[in-house]
């Protein structure tokens, strides 16, 4: 260690308190816990719109929304989940866990690390005060395009646009230099005889993820611009009037729109390759093969991005590309899955929190990615798209695939950061309500939209009441789940029984080596790895 | 001050301040790139002499 940090050393026994602790944070588990506070309270307000959602849908005809609010709640609920709620909870806990798996004193660029996460409050109002603008005299139309934001609609639609651009600016910003943060921390930061190849999964999952980020996000970035210069600058880059071309921002767009779901994903396999092992208390299996599948995945993610428009019209040369394109993702999504099956064969397995999580997601992501190769077949897709199957599809990529993920991130590492063991009885009820009432709010949504109910639209035909109050009902009861799990979390932030340094049986890992919340400098001295 | 930064030797943050630094510059070129603007910016500035 340099003479500089030794001299540093004694400021290093005390932290600031009060506010400042949090404003001025560079401290890696101080930011993971504003990151992991912000994903939570966002996760509200978009499950807060997608129950407005599920609540007009309730019965056929207009209940409470109009058309345009309607759209509007809809097109906020998709940004605020994705850049809001699920992107932010990653972070929060690769920032609490990588320094801690890796052996490193903290994160690499640690004032990087604190910007990274204050451009997220801006970003987040910026969020909002697209969806309330319209609401004052002069805020002009409201956000109706859907998360995708197609022009020509959304050069059409009032100043809330602005907003929006601006906020997926900032999201971006904030993405991208968390991202740089997390591949240098993994690069520079490892502990002596910590080798890429020793590294945990959850570790060379957010490697990946963060590459793709770093390749992605600035496209979207990109195309926002442009739009915002369409907007106001008078250019045509997506005006067919002016010499543009629309289906340009689609191709902007879903070049970052499909990499995206992996980027939701990837950490939360990641997270899954920590719990599966532990809780059937054997190594995982295939390691380098999980490794080189998450490789593949960001690689073969990268080039399939116009499944999403096969109906533009594109030629059948390039459709049937992104067609074997798309289904080939399916061999090394399969291998993981794969790998998660044959850790838990023959193993000791038992099922606590996280593992019941962990394989509700092997089994519903699955599921939901069967459904995606449906989805990728070019004839079958030209009938499903745009139709309330598409949204049964996602939704069971994205809740399985992402929102299980975390949560069993959440309730694995949940004594390690609070230093309480949960409630394991209340999170088990928390689980099987939410599961059971995610799969009866989403699985007639699948039957819906092959009967022909089209998405993003308010009123349905009255064939399909059935099912929208059946999918309504246990939509309601979904959301309201949640309450619980803020419940327990909160429980466990203010008491319970002490979590010990090795909080499950079968964890492996360096986080385990320290105490049950860790101090708040951690890896001071770099461990040993073997 | 109030910020605490965990110390790593200087030799290792000079290191990450470069890879930051290089992966920062490729993150903007990814953007430049997405930006069709600039060619039009070219051309309309080819098309004016």
């Amino acid at each position: 260690m340099s003479t500089t940090a030794s001299a540093l050393h004694s400021e290093h026994e005390h932290h600031p308190y009060g506010w400042r602790r949090w404003l001025f944070s560079t401290n890696h588990k101080d930011i993971g816990t504003l990151y992991l506070l912000f994903a939570l309270t966002m996760f509200f307000l978009g499950g807060l719109s997608a129950m407005a959602i599920r609540a007009e849908l309730l019965y056929p005809g207009l209940q409470m929304l109009d058309p345009d609010l309607y759209n509007n709640i809809l097109t906020n609920h998709a940004l605020i989940m994705i850049f809001g709620a699920v992107m932010p909870a990653g972070a929060g806990i690769a920032n609490w866990m990588i320094p801690l798996m890796i052996g490193a004193p903290d994160m690499a660029l640690p004032r990087l690390n604190n910007l990274s996460f204050w451009i997220l409050p801006a970003a987040a109002m910026m969020l909002v005060l697209s969806f309330i603008v319209p609401f004052f005299p002069g805020g002009g139309t409201q956000v109706n395009t859907g998360w995708t934001l197609y022009p020509p609609l959304s050069v059409q639609v009032g100043m809330s646009m602005d907003f929006l651009i601006f906020a997926i600016h900032l999201l971006g910003i904030s993405s991208v230099l968390a991202s740089i943060n997390i591949i240098v921390t993994i690069l520079n930061m490892r502990a002596p005889g910590m080798t890429m190849f020793k590294m945990p999964i959850f570790c060379w999952a957010w490697f990946v993820t963060a590459f793709l980020l770093i390749l992605v996000v600035p496209i979207i970035a990109g195309g926002v611009t442009m739009l915002l210069f369409d907007r106001h600058f008078g250019t045509s880059f997506f005006n067919a009037a002016g010499g543009g071309d629309p289906v340009l921002f689609q191709h902007l767009f879903w070049f970052f729109g499909h990499p995206e779901v992996y980027i939701l994903i990837l950490p939360a396999i990641g997270a899954l390759a920590q719990v599966i092992p532990a809780f059937s208390r054997k190594p995982l299996f295939g390691y380098k093969s999980t490794v080189g599948s998450m490789l593949v995945i960001a690689t073969l993610g990268m080039v399939v991005w116009a499944h999403h428009q096969y109906t533009i019209g594109m030629s059948l040369g390039t459709v049937s590309y992104f067609m074997i394109g798309t289904i080939l993702i399916s061999i090394p999504v399969g291998l993981i899955i794969f790998n998660f099956i044959a850790t838990m064969w023959r193993g000791a397995m038992t099922f606590e929190t996280p593992m019941l999580f962990a394989t509700a997601m092997v089994l519903l992501f699955s599921f939901g990615g069967l459904t995606g190769v449906m989805l990728a077949v070019i004839p079958a897709d030209v009938q499903y798209h745009d139709s309330m199957f598409v949204v049964a599809h996602f939704h069971y990529v994205l809740i399985p695939g992402a929102i299980y993920g975390l949560f069993a991130a959440v309730f694995y590492w949940l004594p390690k950061w609070t230093g309480h063991m949960y409630d394991e009885k209340l999170a088990k009820i928390f689980f099987w309500v939410n599961m059971i009432s995610f799969n009866i709010t989403f699985f007639p949504q699948h039957f819906l939209g092959l009967a022909g109910m089209p998405r993003r639209i308010i009123d349905y035909n009255v064939i399909f009441a059935e099912f929208n109050f059946l999918s309504s009902v246990a939509g309601l009861i979904y959301g309201f789940s949640h309450l619980l799990f803020l419940y327990i979390i909160i429980k466990a932030i203010r008491g319970g029984q002490q979590a010990k340094n090795k909080v499950w049986e079968g964890a492996t890992g360096l986080e385990w080596e320290l105490p049950s919340p860790p101090p708040f400098h951690s890896w001071e001295t770099a461990p040993k790895i073997k | 001050m109030t910020t605490v930064i965990t110390p790593v030797d200087d030799a290792t943050r000079r290191r990450n301040r470069r890879v930051g630094l290089l992966l920062g510059v490729f993150a903007v070129a990814v953007f430049l790139s997405s930006v069709p603007f600039w060619q039009k910016l070219v051309q309309a500035a080819l098309d004016a002499q």
